[in-house]
Order: C-alpha cells, then sequence, then structure tokens
C-alpha cells in the first residue's frame, strides 16, 4: 500500500513538473482566471455570483476534461506511457496520479477565482462540494476520452464539444425552455452553476432544490466513474 | 537466464515468429540480427511481458514474462527503439520520476549519472540534448534500477560512430559488471563488436546462431584482394581462396613477377547474413 502511495505520488509530482514548462496547458489554467478578472473590471453591472459560477465552469471544464484528454493522449503519442506501463507503476496508480494533479490544482484555480469574484456564497462548503463533484465527474469525462483515443489531435476534436456542451449550455439555457434547457437538464455542470447562484444571492434563483440538485451530481459523478472504471478495464491504459 | 521454446507471433493474418528456440545465458551480450519485420523488436517485446506469444514458452529468470511482467520488470532494464523521455523536463528530472518509482535512492541516481557521464547535462531540458545523449538520458532510466538483463532495442540507430563507440563501451563495462544484455541490432559491425553469441532471424525465423567468429569461419568465404600489373596497368582481382583456379592464378601471377599487392578479405556478419538470407545487400543492411 504504502508503495502504491509512493508511486502515485512520484505520478503526480512528474505532472506537476511537467506543468511548469508546458505553456498550452498553464494557458488553461490562466484564461478562466483572465476572464474573471476583465468580467470583474469591465463588467461592473454583472452579478458577482454570476462571474463566480461562469468562472468556476470554464476553469473546471477546460482543465477537467481537456487536461486529462490531451495529457493521456500525448503521452501515447510520444511513447512515454510505454515507459510508465513497464515501470513498476500500475496503470490504476498512473491515471490516480494524473487524475489527482488536475484535480488539486484545478481546485486551487477555483479559489483563485472565487477570491477575484469578490463574492462569498453562503454555505460555502456546498460550493466547495459541489465543485469539487463537478471538477471530478469532468477529470473523468476528459480521461475516458484520453483512454479512447488514440493522439492529441483527436482527443482535441472529441472533447472539444464535450467541453462546450458543458460550458456552454447551462449558460444559454438560463430563462430558456428550449432544446438546449433540455439537454442542460442532464448536464451536471448546469446544476452546480444553479447552485452558486443561488448561494450567492443571484436575483433570478430565489428558489433552489439543494437535495435534489447534489443528488443529481453524485449521481453524475457515480455515473462516470462507473464508465471510466468500465472503459479502463476494457480497455487498460492502451500505451499504443 | 533466458529460455526461449518454439516461440510463435501473429498479428492478425501476418506471422512475425514462426516457433523461434534460443536460450541466453547468465552474463552473456547476446544478439538478435535482422532486418526490419524480422521479428527482434516483437521478440524483445515477448521478453518483458509487453506481448503474449500465440504460442511456445519464455522465461526469463526462470519466470513467465507476461504473467510474471510485475515482478520481472523489477530485474530487467528496457531501452526501447524511440527516444521516449519527457522532452519538457530536465534530464534529472526524467530520473526522479523513475527513481521514485523504482524507490532507488538519490545516491544511487547520482552513481547512474556519473557512469553515462551525463552530471554535466543533468539540469538541461531532455528536448535540447544531442542524439547521443538522449540515448544516454535513456540507458541511464533503464539502468536506475540496477537491473539484472538489460533489453535494448537498436540502441545506437541514428547515432554517430563517436557517440555509438561511447554507448559500446559503457555496454561492456556494465557487461563486465555481471548484467546480461540482450540487443536487436540490424547493424552488423555492432554486433560484431559486442555479442558473444549471436542469432541471425529472418521473416519471423532463425536462420542461423552461434558465436560471431565460429559463423564466420562456417558461413564465409576467404578472398584474397590481389593487385595486378597488366599492359601497363593495375588490375584489382578478387579470389576466392576456396576455389580451385585461384591457385594456378595467383601462381601464375607470382611467377610473373605481376603481383603487386595482396590483402586477405575475411567474411564480415553482414556478408554471411546476405548469403544466408539471398537478400540484396542495399535492402538488407542499410534499412
Amino acid at each position: 500500500m504504502k508503495e502504491s502511495i509512493n508511486r502515485i505520488g512520484a505520478i503526480f509530482l512528474k505532472e506537476l513538473q511537467d506543468l511548469k514548462s508546458n505553456m498550452g496547458v498553464l494557458i488553461m489554467y490562466i484564461l478562466p482566471i483572465a476572464i474573471v478578472i476583465l468580467y470583474r473590471s469591465f463588467l461592473e453591472d454583472m452579478p458577482p455570483g454570476f462571474i463566480l459560477g461562469f468562472g468556476l465552469l470554464f476553469i473546471f471544464g477546460l482543465i477537467g476534461v481537456y487536461g486529462p484528454a490531451i495529457n493521456l493522449a500525448e503521452e501515447k503519442e510520444k511513447k512515454t506511457l510505454e515507459v510508465l506501463i513497464l515501470s513498476p507503476a500500475k496503470p490504476l496508480e498512473i491515471i490516480t496520479g494524473k487524475g489527482l494533479m488536475f484535480f488539486v490544482t484545478t481546485s486551487l484555480s477555483g479559489l483563485v477565482i472565487s477570491f477575484l469574484s469578490g463574492v462569498t456564497p453562503m454555505n460555502i462548503w456546498l460550493v466547495i462540494l459541489g465543485g469539487a463533484l463537478v471538477l471530478a465527474t469532468c477529470i473523468f469525462l476528459g480521461m475516458i476520452v484520453g483512454i479512447l483515443t488514440p493522439n492529441q489531435t483527436v482527443a482535441g476534436t472529441v472533447v472539444t464539444p464535450v467541453y462546450m456542451v458543458l460550458l456552454l449550455f447551462p449558460l444559454l439555457s438560463m430563462g430558456q425552455e428550449n432544446i438546449i434547457a433540455t439537454i442542460s437538464r442532464a448536464l451536471p455542470t448546469r446544476y452546480f452553476f444553479n447552485i452558486v447562484l443561488f448561494l450567492t444571492d443571484f436575483p433570478e434563483i430565489t428558489e433552489l432544490n439543494l437535495f435534489s440538485h447534489f443528488l443529481f451530481l453524485s449521481v453524475s459523478f457515480v455515473v462516470s466513474l462507473f464508465i471510466l472504471i468500465i472503459v479502463f478495464r476494457f480497455r487498460g491504459l492502451p500505451y499504443k | 537466464m533466458i529460455e526461449v521454446n518454439g516461440l510463435k507471433k501473429n498479428y492478425g493474418e501476418k506471422v512475425a515468429l514462426k516457433g523461434i528456440d534460443f536460450s541466453i545465458s547468465n552474463g552473456e551480450i547476446f544478439g538478435l540480427l535482422g532486418p526490419n519485420g524480422a521479428g527482434k523488436t516483437t521478440t524483445l517485446k515477448i521478453l518483458t511481458g509487453q506481448l503474449l506469444p500465440n504460442a511456445g514458452t519464455a522465461r526469463v529468470m526462470g519466470l513467465e514474462p507476461w504473467a510474471k511482467r510485475d515482478l520481472l520488470r523489477r530485474e530487467m532494464g528496457i531501452l526501447p527503439e524511440e527516444t521516449n523521455h519527457y522532452e519538457r523536463l530536465t534530464v534529472m528530472e526524467n530520473l526522479q520520476i523513475f527513481r521514485r518509482l523504482n524507490g532507488v535512492s538519490m545516491d544511487g541516481l547520482k552513481e547512474i549519472l556519473k557512469d553515462v557521464d551525463l552530471e554535466a547535462h543533468q539540469k538541461v531540458k531532455a528536448k535540447k540534448l544531442s542524439k547521443g545523449l538522449k540515448q544516454r538520458l535513456l540507458l541511464a532510466r533503464a539502468l536506475l534500477h540496477k537491473p539484472k538483463v538489460l533489453f535494448l532495442d537498436e540502441p545506437t540507430s541514428g547515432l554517430d560512430p563517436s557517440s555509438a563507440s561511447n554507448i559500446h563501451s559503457l555496454l561492456k563495462k556494465l557487461n563486465g559488471e555481471g548484467i546480461t544484455i540482450i540487443l536487436t541490432s540490424h547493424n552488423m559491425e555492432e554486433v560484431d563488436r559486442l555479442c558473444g553469441r549471436v542469432a541471425f532471424l529472418d521473416e519471423g525465423e532463425i536462420v542461423a546462431r552461434g558465436n560471431p567468429q565460429d559463423l564466420k569461419r562456417s558461413y564465409g568465404k576467404n578472398k584474397l584482394e590481389v593487385m595486378v600489373e597488366e599492359n601497363g596497368s593495375r588490375k584489382l582481382h578478387v579470389l576466392d581462396l576456396n576455389g580451385e583456379e585461384s591457385g594456378e592464378k595467383l601462381k601464375n601471377w607470382m611467377n610473373e613477377g605481376r603481383v603487386l599487392t595482396a590483402h586477405s578479405i575475411e567474411p564480415s556478419l553482414a556478408d554471411i547474413f546476405i548469403q544466408l538470407t539471398g537478400r540484396g545487400k542495399n535492402e538488407r543492411i542499410n534499412k
């Protein structure tokens, strides 16, 4: 067990070191933060709760989905995953280390966004819990794409619509009753966005069934984890 | 150390290995020779537990590589054909990953850096290293956990003669320390310099095996290159020393005082390979 934790830690540190010099991924971390700063500076009428919700969705979706998908695809493409597989690290330890790195760094970026948005939600622990569930779900989806796609180009092509739907549909469906609103009812990001808006006194959301929203987030988390396990068991961590 | 019996591997319709047998003793440097597609890399992948054979058995240190790959990987170092290091990381960072994964001490890492002569480059990003240094980095990574057996897939492919020579010296040193080395190559000179025994693979079959010197004696035809004066100019003749007419020709030239120079030509492993497989040199060797 201790050896396994050490190996997960080794993968975690490796991903962290790689992140430092990977400008493409670093921009993904900076972009949502920069947009929150711009919104706060130039769109003074925009409710801070909206900025917070948008910023968190932006970064959770962008890094949560793109990060693991591109990372796994790049390792396959450059044949570095083969070296990890040939090391004492087990495939489960490899994806756990990678997932943890994206979870921790994205959570920290989420904290920065929360600070910059200028609003402190009521029951902040509910936002943290909801955010953790959504982020983990996004990371699981990203890993599924990363496992199933052969290279970065294909991973990017597959993951872009997934990310766009997760980010934009909850925003576009606000106050609407159309196909987008119908689809967004199946998206965990919509429920998390609503939770953030409700807890930051967003004028248009005065009532919210928090239990059902958290239930949906939990179900999304379990379903995406289940699919990841199935894909992982079926495909393993293919490195060719 | 390694026992291979009747090993077969198919990729769909394509037959990569047709039932090969060989054994490698502890402390040997064993070479698998052959052109691209001969089955060398497939053999290595089976021996390192990356591929499951369709038939036959393979044992490395008494263990079945596929079933016991987790256990064996602690005892084996692998240098793949591709230079697959983390390009954005430095030499030290690249090695640190595998030091942590293998539970090796920092002292062990420093020792390896010294052995492969990469100490001066430890803070250089891998993408900025020359091809020779990249190969050293891969070798350092393969040696980090002090393996008992080293699998090298084309260890000097694409290297200049000086870098290749440095790698050869290092491999001889490692073998001197007791590490068993199995290398694949289509560079016959490299194998001739390094290996105690070789096996020629062609289209998934072993077509010859043995000590390089013995193979040269068995399969090679010794020749003599004779420069002869003819009508005021010089002409080069190559005589087959086993040929019936060669002795007579040489005797006549000697008697006539026309022989200017004479050199023996030893057969090379490349010559033997061409002879064994009957393929053209350009197609066969320069791939």
